[in-house]
């Protein structure tokens, strides 16, 4: 069920309906628990006794090594809740890569192994919530946080529908605490709820869904394709992918805020990063904070000592995000190149300090070169294998003037029309003006903007690019 | 709602929703009429076929409609040939679409009408008629998985679905009648909201060249054909084996909207002596129902043939293996043959009926 699709939005009227009938706080979060499975389930039942094993699993342990002041007790309770949900992460998201991996490291040295017959299904959203699991115990293990002690209540945290297949991740300190409470919504907040929601809807409905066959058209055959053609072709993922990714989160957010949760920000207009940091504190911030936390903190952090060791710190988690991001070696590729450029503007503003006349243009000379050096970066993590990586990017570098084929000439004008809207959106204040009309006139502006929406649906189905991962 | 959502009236509410119908009504109407053409045929699959029309305009004077039977049944190069030498000599194109409807079929012979001349009187021979072949037992709307599709919304307007409301009659079952009117009502309603047509006008639908290079290379003009498989065959193979002796014969249902379908387009064309055929195609359910059906239809312009070539009593060579790339489709051969006797047909059916005038402005 995808929050674009019209089943959901039946399933949502209902839920919201008998949510804000029930009275106390306690009928309500047994509710959501109970449609957060029934949502979860409706793409495969059995994935749905997976999570609540694995959620039912993390609860126990988090309170077992709460309970115990046993140092080593404590390590191995941790230590069984990273095996399961990294377990359970390797094997339906990694089996076959790391198999596939093996078996040609294997034959350079000439031995020929044959590969596994057997199917793995990829549990839907299994990326996103072993690592809310995750954050869960190691919190309560670091003593950040006091365990949840109601079964019911953790169930809920792991399942919470609005952002269990695609993100936000939601921390536990965050979420757990808005649990205690029975909450409340006010004008303000549906406003701005219906509002964001409609915005994710035309990111991902009215851009993302629209630009795919263009994309999908060049890259599954880049040799036929002008040099043009492939420039437009990644232009255009750079936004298919921003508008899908953040489009979804927009929603999660706003349906988890009209239940009267909040969630955290999930993307701050990352192509207008100045650097390739700053486009990582802009872009699946959810995803890139809890690597800050878990990976790079685990390893050091920055390092007093060495920038060395700061770099290599950087670079290995940058690795495991890409690894995250998919089971195939373009992806690591793709971390690692994100890595590396964080690196170099790191030693670039070691070698060249800040100059406050020269600020403006510097951001403005940042904000380029950043903004090139993700769309090159896309390009791997689009491309289905180095191969056409390279041809790709090669094109992207005008190294290659390509084939023949085209697509639309004016399609290329669409990413600086849309950066313009956002920096506008931003500049104005677009949604707070929106959302503080008085109700009558937000909704007849919500109902033409919902008429304008539709008419620009899409052909077919195209689910969120996140899912995968 | 708890806490100062309580404070919000239920008039607040009703009258919310009142600016929210209001805001949509007004917005869908003004993309409505702002859509130059709300009517608007492009889609993907008609695409391919609207391109290939564009092509063929004021060169072809004769036109196939229908489904993939027709898509992949009829071979414009061998109609004309056989139909070379008379007054009805043809250059025709095959403009069947995979999955076409009644509705589909109406609205690009309607197109094709708008595109077509007289072929051209220099005293030399060449082709003489402008005809419009239709399928009769195409399907009457798209199947549900084309509901929410372009290719349905965009051309289900209130004329569509009244056409397709005369495909019903009281003889049908009520679930077929319910679900035929259903399934148009609910397009409608998306196509008044311009569901997906603003996108797909502006985000055409690509061409798919590889599909146009096979309905195009060696003059095939439309006509589809797939490489035949060697375990379809042995599966073919085993469906015409396993028929029974003597089909079942049952009696077809001829609807107003067939009728009716015929004035239209005699109505909508530009020339005269447009001659409007109705055919059926072959298919390997033949051999165990054998659908019946009447010489002809009685319209307002006279009698318009109905040539049924699913007999399998009456030509039973149809019905071998090599005939076939499925169950549902001809292979290369079996349109090529079909083709031949649908025309050899029709040559009849005008001796015995009056050779229709030459088409001409």
């Amino acid at each position: 069920m995808l929050f674009v699709e019209l089943r959901f939005f039946f399933f949502f009227a209902v839920v919201l309906l008998i949510y804000w009938s029930l009275q106390t706080n306690n009928a309500r979060k047994s509710f959501i628990l109970a449609a957060s499975y029934y949502f979860y389930g409706s793409w495969d039942w059995r994935f749905a006794g997976m999570l609540l094993v694995l959620s039912t699993g993390d609860w126990f342990f988090a309170l077992r090594l709460s309970d115990t002041g046993d140092a080593r007790l404590r390590k191995i309770y941790v230590t069984a809740s990273l095996v399961m949900n990294l377990s359970v992460l390797a094997f339906f998201k990694y089996f076959h890569f790391f198999v596939g991996s093996a078996i040609i490291f294997a034959e350079q040295f000439k031995f020929h192994l044959s590969g596994p017959t057997l199917k793995i299904i990829l549990p839907v959203g299994v990326s996103f919530f072993t690592f809310q699991s995750l954050s869960y115990t190691i919190d309560v293990y670091r003593r950040e946080i006091a365990p949840v002690r109601s079964l019911r209540d953790y169930l809920m945290f792991a399942s919470f529908f609005p952002q269990l297949v695609a993100g936000p991740i939601v921390r536990p300190k965050y979420f757990v605490p808005q649990m205690v409470s029975k909450r409340v919504l006010t004008l303000e907040d549906i406003k701005g709820a219906m509002y964001l929601f409609l915005l994710g809807y035309i990111k991902k409905v009215c851009i993302a869904d629209n630009l795919s066959p263009y994309v999908d058209r060049v890259f599954n055959h880049p040799a036929t394709f002008s040099g043009f053609a492939s420039i437009t072709a990644v232009w255009l993922y750079t936004i298919q992918i921003f508008c899908d990714f953040s489009g979804y989160s927009d929603m999660a957010i706003a349906v988890a805020a009209l239940l009267g949760y909040k969630l955290v920000l999930n993307f701050d207009a990352p192509y207008l990063a100045v650097s390739i940091q700053d486009f990582w504190r802009r872009w699946h911030i959810s995803l890139s904070s809890w690597i800050r936390d878990y990976i790079y903190i685990s390893l050091g952090g920055r390092s007093q000592k060495s920038r060395l060791i700061t770099y290599r710190n950087n670079l290995i988690t940058m690795l495991a995000g890409g690894l995250w991001h998919g089971a195939a070696w373009t992806f690591v590729a793709w971390g690692g190149v994100h890595g590396t450029g964080q690196v170099i503007h790191q030693e670039f503003k070691h070698a060249v300090p800040l100059n406050q006349n020269h600020e403006p243009w510097r951001k403005l000379m940042g904000w380029f070169i950043t903004l090139n050096f993700v769309c090159l970066g896309w390009i791997l993590f689009r491309s289905p294998s180095f191969a056409t990586a390279m041809l790709m990017t090669k094109r992207y570098l005008l190294l290659d003037r390509g084939g023949s084929d085209t697509i639309p000439l004016w399609l290329a004008a669409i990413g600086p029309v849309l950066l313009l809207c956002q920096l506008m959106m931003r500049r104005m204040k677009f949604g707070e003006r929106v959302c503080s009309l008085s109700l009558p006139r937000f909704a007849l502006l919500y109902g033409g903007a919902w008429a304008l929406a539709l008419s620009l649906l899409p052909l077919g189905y195209r689910p969120f690019i996140y899912f995968q991962f | 709602m708890s806490s100062k959502t309580n404070t919000i009236g239920l008039r607040e509410i009703a009258a919310a929703v009142g600016m929210f119908a209001l805001g949509f009504v007004v917005i869908a109407g003004v993309v409505h009429a702002g859509i130059r053409d709300p009517f608007h045929l492009h889609a993907d699959f008609r695409s391919e076929k609207l391109l290939l029309l564009d092509r063929w305009s004021g060169k072809a004077f004769a036109a196939s409609f229908g489904s993939s039977r027709v898509h992949e049944g009829f071979d414009p190069r061998r109609f004309d040939q056989t139909m070379a030498g008379g007054l009805d000599e043809t250059k025709s194109v095959n403009l069947a679409i995979a999955g076409g409807s009644q509705t589909e079929q109406r609205l690009t012979a309607l197109e094709f009408l708008k595109h077509l001349q007289a072929p051209p009187d220099d005293g030399t021979s060449g082709p003489k008629a402008c005809m419009v072949l239709l399928e009769l037992s195409a399907g009457a709307n798209f199947g549900t998985a084309f509901l929410v599709h372009p290719r349905t919304i965009n051309i289900y307007d209130w004329d569509t679905t009244r056409f397709l409301m005369r495909l019903t009659s009281p003889q049908m079952s009520r679930s077929q009648r319910v679900g035929r009117i259903g399934f148009a009502l609910l397009a409608m309603g998306m196509h008044s909201i311009n569901l997906g047509m603003l996108s797909s006008m502006i985000f055409p639908a690509p061409m798919d060249t590889l599909r146009m290079g096979y309905e195009t290379r060696e003059d095939r003009r439309g006509l589809l054909i797939l490489e035949d498989s060697r375990s379809d065959q042995q599966r073919l193979q085993k469906i015409i084996a396993s028929s029974p002796k003597q089909p079942e014969i049952v009696q077809a249902m001829i609807l107003p909207g067939n009728r009716e379908l015929v004035d239209e387009l005699e109505a909508a064309s530009p020339v005269r002596n447009l001659e409007v055929v109705y055919a059926v195609f072959p298919n390997l359910s033949d051999l165990s129902v054998q659908t019946e059906y009447p010489d002809s239809i009685a319209t307002a312009h006279g009698l318009a043939p109905i040539l049924n070539l699913a007999r399998p009593d009456l030509y039973p060579q149809f019905y071998q293996t090599t005939m076939w790339f499925d169950e549902m489709h001809l292979s290369e051969q079996g349109a090529g043959l079909v083709t031949k006797q649908l025309a050899e047909n029709l040559k009849t059916w005008n001796a015995a009926h009056g050779e229709p005038g030459r088409c001409e402005r």
